[in-house]
């Protein structure tokens, strides 16, 4: 039993670390609170249903295609309404929120407003001792520790990704190293665009897609990230993994309403004892 | 009389000594120059003495009293002022402005009348405007009062941040590097600026690379190495001092 | 720069505009209007006060959970406990500021993005209290909020709140006030010290200015207008939700406390109110209206980056620009 609470708890963990590693990155980075950070999750699920639901492309391929595209996304969205505001801190707010409101609002109008279900591209089921696992929750949960292994390798042992883990700690120290933060950032964006896509294309055949996923994604993203401590990708990683498990554990146990505020006290007293999060940075 | 007392002051951050020990005592009315090479933790004695760094162990005596758990802000009130090393200023606002802020402390400006906008309020803000001019044009920035902080040239700004530190009517003055930069006119003006300062009473910590300036103004010079104390004494002793002159040379340039 | 003068040009100015509010409900007859003007009215309280924070250099995105507190407070008060809402009002606004000062001091040691990011999860904790304290509703919120008690005025003048038009002057007199304490706060020594705050704390501090201390006062003084308009906001209305106090609710107050204008007063109070007419504007386009939002919303950061206040300067500039250059064909 414990094992089944357990997996469950990874595969929404693993979501969670996928979404928010996005919004760690480019906060750490850039320095923007991208309040449209979520848009990347929702529009991943609707790359989904476009191009294995409608055109029929191999999931993986499509699942491919989706992250890549949204990735390509997110380098447009800062070079063409991030970048203009480099280095303020309000008006990047206001410019997230209103890529919010766009986005969503072109899904509405393209996809139209109500939820939309995917057929599993896998069936059947795996036992793992006394546990069960759909085979479609087996794949996520393998591709997503694919992604977050892949990202942890490279943010410790290149060149780029020891630049993305320098700046949230000492911008002007990077800057002052040869570091160029336009480019960082646009990597940033791109990493962060393409998880969070790739999270919502690997999740939809589990729930479901629909155009208002949006804020419930940034939502989550940004809880982690200030549990993780902003700026802290191992930081991002466990505290993601912390919630999915949490929540899982509670909902087991307590079931539904419950369940939401367990998690949520745990991160609050986590908060109060320690505002910059578990492994967060900036302090007074 | 000893103004300033720091016994036994060791700073640690994580694994670095920046301090180790340091024993400190300094006379009031007099100019005490604290000089070493670079990494000996002059800037970080400055900051401990100012408490916007705590010490890891040690205690700093202020005027008779213990000030080693008191809030920086509240050091301010009982007399010790510090100047910041570079460009630390409202580069926004004029120098007007700028010098205003540093009469924080001392203007009768009420924030009950201010918000009710009562005339005595209005007087009392008219006041330390007058005040931080009179200091302005004392420092030689007269005329320059209604200049962006931002368009002062490197040394009037370093004038300015002095400026903001003497608007809060101080009797321990510290000067974090106050001529590093300037030419040596400017260096010259500086230094007749301190003296004139210790002559109207106020007692001077001074943290300075330059030598010149240094012997120049101080009554008595500590030589901190590494983060440890390595000789005091009078300007004349120092400069001969075997132990000064090798860590001087030692460590690299 | 503060002016020790008074500004008569501008007096003069929000003389005029505040006799034309209160003059409205007798030559407008449409209620719809009313109450339109009266939901911008609670949203000018809680951008002016968020503004008041910003000017510390304190990014809060918490403010609608500080409003909820307010709310739930003089609801639980009004109906629980029978006191009158007259007082009521005012003690949500002090629960509200002591919450706040209780987060505060333990929140406020972190700076900037990253307190915005404390506040969010904050302000949905706050949401997930009103959802699940025992007493205060769960997820359907609370009903039947009683309306202001009557006031009874010399003369044998009682004014009950039946109606739009009481509680139209209830806002328009509670908005007024608050806008103009809090004005008055801004342009004081205290709003001085709050902006010396946010440009350079570290020079700040070594004035001798209680760095901490002042930046939890600012906080407190601007939970307490939010518990204010909250207050406001649940007897108006008759009634709350929770989801009504959450993050995307207090996302919402942020932008319209910084599309007015980040530099002044009028900033947040333009903000709010254009903010919520086009909404009304745009219920023709149907499903196109949030795109149009949207768009607006965009359109206003790019075009007027000094805000919508800049709006008329920036027309005016643009019509000098179309004249030289047709005057110099």
């Amino acid at each position: 039993m414990i094992l089944q609470v357990t997996l469950n708890g990874m595969t929404m963990g693993l979501t969670y670390v996928l979404i928010a590693l996005g919004f760690c990155l480019v906060f750490g980075i850039a320095r923007i609170f991208n309040f449209a950070h979520g848009e990347m999750y929702m529009l991943g699920g609707w790359g989904i249903v476009l191009l294995f639901g409608q055109l029929g492309l191999n999931y993986g391929m499509a699942l491919l295609i989706s992250a890549l595209s949204i990735g390509l996304i997110g380098i447009l969205l800062d070079r063409f309404f991030f970048r203009p505001f480099r280095g303020q801190t309000i008006p990047p707010m206001v410019v997230a929120l209103g890529l919010q409101l766009l986005l969503s609002a072109l899904a509405m109008l393209a996809f139209g407003e109500k939820p939309v279900s995917v057929q599993s591209p896998f069936t059947g089921i795996t036992k793992i001792g006394d546990s069960v696992i759909s085979n479609e929750r087996l794949a996520v949960t393998l591709t997503s520790i694919a992604m977050v292994a892949f990202v942890y390798i490279f943010v410790r042992t290149t060149k780029l990704g020891l630049a993305m883990r320098a700046i949230p700690q000492n911008m002007e120290g990077a800057v002052l190293l040869g570091v160029n933060i336009n480019r960082v950032s646009y990597l940033a964006f791109f990493v962060g665009a393409l998880l969070a896509g790739a999270a919502g294309g690997l999740l939809g055949p589990l729930f479901y897609v629909s155009s208002f996923l949006g804020p419930w994604a940034v939502f989550k993203a940004i809880i982690v990230v200030a549990l993780g401590g902003a700026g802290s990708i191992g930081g991002t990683i466990i505290a993601g993994l912390l919630v999915g498990f949490v929540e899982a554990f509670t909902q087991h146990f307590f079931g539904g309403g419950v369940a939401e505020i367990g998690g949520f006290v745990l991160i609050i007293i986590v908060l109060l004892l320690r505002p910059r999060g578990l492994f967060g940075h900036e302090v007074v | 009389m000893s103004l300033l007392e720091i016994h036994k002051v060791s700073k640690h951050f994580g694994g670095l000594v920046a301090l180790q020990n340091v024993e400190l005592n300094v006379e009031e009315g007099k100019i005490h120059a604290v000089i070493g090479p670079n990494g000996a933790g002059k800037s970080t004695l400055l900051n401990v003495i100012a408490g916007s760094v705590r010490q890891t162990a040690g205690k700093v005596v202020f005027n008779g009293q213990d000030i080693s758990r008191l809030r920086a802000d509240r050091r301010v009130g009982k007399g010790i002022a510090k100047t910041f090393q570079a460009g630390v200023l409202l580069s926004k606002r004029t120098v007007l402005d700028n010098i205003i802020l540093g009469c924080h402390l001392r203007t009768a400006e009420g924030y009950w009348g201010s918000i009710l906008g009562s005339t005595r309020a209005r007087s009392a803000a008219a006041a330390t405007r007058k005040r931080a001019l009179q200091i302005a044009e004392s420092m030689g920035l007269g005329g320059w009062e209604n200049k962006l902080a931002s368009d002062l040239p490197h040394g009037l700004q370093r004038i300015l941040g002095l400026c903001i530190a003497l608007a809060s009517a101080p009797r321990l003055l510290m000067l974090d590097e106050p001529v590093t930069g300037m030419n040596p006119t400017e260096t010259t003006e500086t230094m007749g600026l301190i003296e004139r300062l210790r002559s109207q009473g106020i007692t001077i910590v001074l943290v300075e690379h330059n030598m010149k300036a240094v012997m120049g103004l101080s009554d008595r010079i500590t030589v901190l190495s590494y983060g440890e104390k390595i000789a005091e004494g009078l300007p004349d002793e120092i400069r001969n001092n075997k132990c000064v002159i090798e860590a001087y040379l030692g460590s690299s340039t | 720069m503060r002016s020790s003068k008074v500004d008569w040009k501008k007096l003069a100015t929000y003389g005029v505009l505040l006799a034309l509010m209160l003059t409205i409900p007798l030559f407008v007859k449409n209620l719809y209007v009313l109450h339109i003007l009266m939901v911008a009215g609670i949203w000018i309280i809680l951008t002016v006060s968020l503004h008041l924070l910003f000017t510390t250099g304190v990014l809060s995105l918490a403010h609608a959970a500080f409003m909820g507190i307010g709310a739930y407070c003089s609801a639980i008060l009004t109906m629980k406990l029978g006191w009158s809402f007259w007082i009521a009002l005012p003690m949500s606004g002090i629960i509200s500021a002591a919450i706040a000062a209780l987060a505060g001091s333990i929140f406020l040691r972190v700076k900037g993005l990253l307190f915005a990011v404390i506040t969010f999860a904050f302000g949905e904790a706050v949401r997930l209290v009103f959802s699940n304290w025992p007493g205060l509703g769960g997820d359907a919120g609370l009903t039947r909020i009683p309306a202001p008690d009557p006031i009874s005025f010399p003369f044998d003048v009682t004014v009950t709140f039946v109606g739009k038009m009481p509680y139209y002057y209830l806002v328009l007199i509670i908005v007024a006030v608050s806008v103009l304490i809090l004005y008055r706060i801004e342009k004081s020594r205290l709003g001085m010290v709050f902006t010396y705050i946010e440009e350079n704390d570290a020079l700040a501090e070594s004035a001798g200015i209680n760095v901490q201390g002042y930046r939890l006062l600012s906080f407190g003084i601007t939970c307490f207008f939010a518990g204010i308009g909250g207050s406001l906001y649940g007897h108006y209305h008759s009634y709350l939700a929770p989801d009504e106090f959450g993050v995307w609710t207090s996302a919402l107050i942020f932008l319209l406390c910084v599309i007015g204008g980040p530099s002044s007063i009028m900033g947040p109070v333009v903000g709010a109110f254009v903010l919520t007419i086009i909404p009304e504007l745009l219920r023709g386009a149907k499903a196109y209206a949030p795109l149009f939002y949207a768009v607006v919303i965009l359109l206003i950061v790019f075009v007027l980056p000094e805000g919508l206040v800049s709006l008329p300067k920036r027309l005016r500039k643009w019509a000098q620009k179309s004249r030289k250059s047709l005057e110099s064909r």
